[in-house]
């Protein structure tokens, strides 16, 4: 028993010098970070800013693989804030550097979380088609973020397919896999008309019309959006719709919405006028919707919304 | 049977072993995930149509009510609950400062709660987020079903006495929430840092308000626990030695940050040092079984040191605060 007591002993030993290895390394990291991530963003940002646009500026040597590494990073991290005017010169330091080709590699390398984060590095950095089709194979992982990210690639890459791509994606988009291709589309990378999507038969196309609704307001949209409430299959499309509704401040004392709402549960239904309350809708416009405990429930709502003046002590 | 038990105590140390490389790993993905998401959030802060989430909390003061003001996320509000008799200083201060006016309120009955004077909301564009209320002082439960009935969004936040929340953590909480659907998870818990969770209303509600029973029996299968901490607590004098044994982020009842550091590293090297010097004596005594559980010992505290160290960490404000002093105010 000595001897596997040992061994054990040995085993955790070495379980516990990993640990502090790994503490260390990451440590060193964020040092490292720390120190040249400050002065290689605003390298960066002159590298954008003082361009004339034309892909051949002069741009400072990087031999290192760890500095242009840094560099994707911190021209992922700006590319994700800013606009159409400086996606070529983004793509020119791309292509001058080789930074499409070293996060791929990084890709292959990582794995989980890590790899989808360079993945959506990649999707920041404007890959070209071929480059997305070289990740396309991580469209299959177990991991869910590893193929969202994969998704944003090939939307990055292929704009004008970007809507069949997203259609034919195989997993329903969360609310927050929605907001971030609803922000791809509104800084440009992807052409959308609202319509279209909204009566579209996949839900992940719907859900991403309801979204930009509520982005841009459009109130043109309000026979869809109460057609989508009352009688779309998805509950979950349905609901999102009448939220839409709510946050386009569009009357909502009509027959659709009284048969949409009759159909939520009580709990869909208070959190609604929750958010009705939220938004500003007043008692009286929203009369015809309420059951009489409900109408208590809202008007004790509404009231606290507003200031008595001048305010009794 | 002394081979019994033998054989039996290497079951249990690899056991736990196994189980404690198997947090480490659960945590150092879970701060993968953070990192991935932060990337993400930066380009959706925007994104007006989320989920909201109402942070509920006790006693604060102007410094813990910035933190908590100071999430980008936009649906997010901050409902706190203090006595104004008790606390009329504290009171009258953030009354002051974020331009609270008393508004018409009238109860909801959705939550019991007693002792509620006054409900007050800001006149100022910039601290819409802010809802005070006046209480009488009673438990810390009915406090929070007070502070429930006031709150606007589905889902509620109660924060523990003295906490202050982390940078992105509520963000996190959102992404968590969007991930499942809504009827299928009634909590969402952290297993790292000071114990918190995120509620549905309607589970509250449905239970009868905090502090009851039903709220407690959830079955396992609709809650969900996140591997990374969600706010970040200054340990009082009396758990300095759990803070020492690296079981929360940081320890210390000192108010700077590098002091509380010093004080946690010191008594962590204080334990690792002892449990060394141990082990050696049982080495060269050849009390192999006792060396075999020191070494368990040592395995448990460096991976509560890792988790400690990799997922733990201040919120930027106090950070900030202790590099430039007079930057925040």
């Amino acid at each position: 028993m000595t001897e596997i007591y040992t061994i054990y002993s040995a085993a955790a030993a070495m379980v516990m010098i990993l640990l502090w290895g790994d503490l260390l390394r990451r440590r060193t990291a964020e040092y490292v970070d720390r120190r040249h991530a400050a002065p290689l963003r605003d390298r960066c940002l002159r590298m954008i800013v003082q361009s004339d646009g034309s892909a051949d500026g002069a741009l400072p040597p990087i031999r290192r693989r760890s500095e242009r590494m840094r560099l994707a990073e911190v021209l992922a991290e700006l590319a994700a804030t800013t606009d159409v005017a400086a996606r070529s010169r983004t793509d020119s330091i791309v292509a001058a550097y080789g930074l499409d080709r070293l996060v791929l590699r990084r890709i292959r390398l990582a794995s989980g979380y890590r790899r989808a984060l360079w993945l959506l590095r990649l999707a920041r950095l404007n890959p070209r088609p071929e480059t997305a089709q070289a990740v396309r194979r991580y469209s299959s992982s177990r991991n869910r973020n590893v193929r969202f990210c994969t998704l944003l690639c090939a939307i990055a890459a292929e704009p004008l397919r970007s809507l069949h791509t997203v259609a034919c994606w195989g997993d329903t988009l969360s609310r927050f896999e929605t907001a971030q291709i609803v922000t791809l589309i509104f800084r440009g990378r992807m052409p959308v008309a609202c319509t279209p999507l909204l009566t579209s038969p996949h839900d992940n196309l719907r859900m991403l019309g309801l979204g930009v609704v509520r982005r841009i307001g459009a109130d043109e949209t309000f026979p869809i959006l109460l057609n989508i409430a009352s009688s779309d299959p998805d509950r979950r499309i349905a609901r999102e719709a009448m939220y839409t509704l709510c946050a386009l401040h569009l009357p909502l004392d009509c027959r659709d919405v009284v048969r949409a709402m009759a159909m939520m549960p009580a709990a869909e239904r208070k959190s609604l006028y929750r958010f009705m309350a939220f938004e500003g809708y007043s008692v009286r416009a929203l009369s015809e919707l309420f059951r009489e405990q409900e109408r208590q429930y809202f008007e004790s709502l509404v009231e606290s919304y507003k200031c008595r003046i001048p305010c009794p002590r | 049977m002394s081979q019994i038990a033998d054989i039996l105590l290497l079951v249990l140390l690899s056991a736990a072993s196994m189980l404690l490389c198997h947090r480490a790993v659960r945590v150092v993905r879970a701060v993968n995930k953070r990192k991935l998401l932060a990337e993400s959030f930066r380009s959706t802060v925007d994104a007006a149509d989320g989920p909201g989430i109402s942070i509920l909390c006790g006693r604060v003061d102007r410094r813990r009510l910035e933190n908590l003001l100071g999430t980008e996320y936009p649906r997010c509000e901050v409902v706190v609950t203090m006595d104004a008799n008790y606390d009329h200083t504290a009171f009258r201060a953030i009354v002051e400062r974020f331009r609270m006016a008393r508004v018409t309120r009238s109860l909801s009955h959705e939550i019991p709660s007693v002792g509620i004077r006054a409900l007050y909301r800001s006149q100022d564009r910039r601290f819409r987020r802010l809802i005070l209320i006046d209480k009488l002082s009673t438990t810390e439960s009915d406090d929070r079903n007070a502070a429930a009935c006031y709150a606007s969004f589905d889902h509620l936040l109660p924060l523990p006495d003295g906490c202050m929340i982390l940078d992105d953590a509520v963000e996190r909480l959102v992404v968590a929430v969007c991930e499942y659907e809504a009827d299928d998870v009634a909590l969402i818990r952290t297993d790292v840092g000071p114990a918190t969770a995120l509620y549905r209303r309607e589970e509250v509600v449905a239970a009868g308000g905090f502090g009851s029973a039903a709220l407690g029996r959830v079955p396992r299968r609709r809650i969900r626990t996140l591997h990374e901490p969600l706010v970040w607590c200054p340990v009082r004098s009396a758990s300095l030695l759990a803070g020492g044994l690296g079981l929360s982020p940081d320890a210390g009842p000192y108010d700077s940050l590098s002091s509380r550091r010093a004080v946690a590293w010191g008594i962590r090297a204080t334990v690792a040092a002892a449990t060394l010097a141990v082990l050696v004596f049982a080495a060269w005594r050849g009390w192999w079984a006792l060396m075999a559980a020191l070494f368990t010992v040592l395995l448990a505290w460096s991976v509560a040191c890792y988790v400690a160290l990799v997922a733990g960490g201040a919120p930027r404000q106090l950070r900030l605060e202790e590099e430039e002093p007079g930057v925040t105010d």
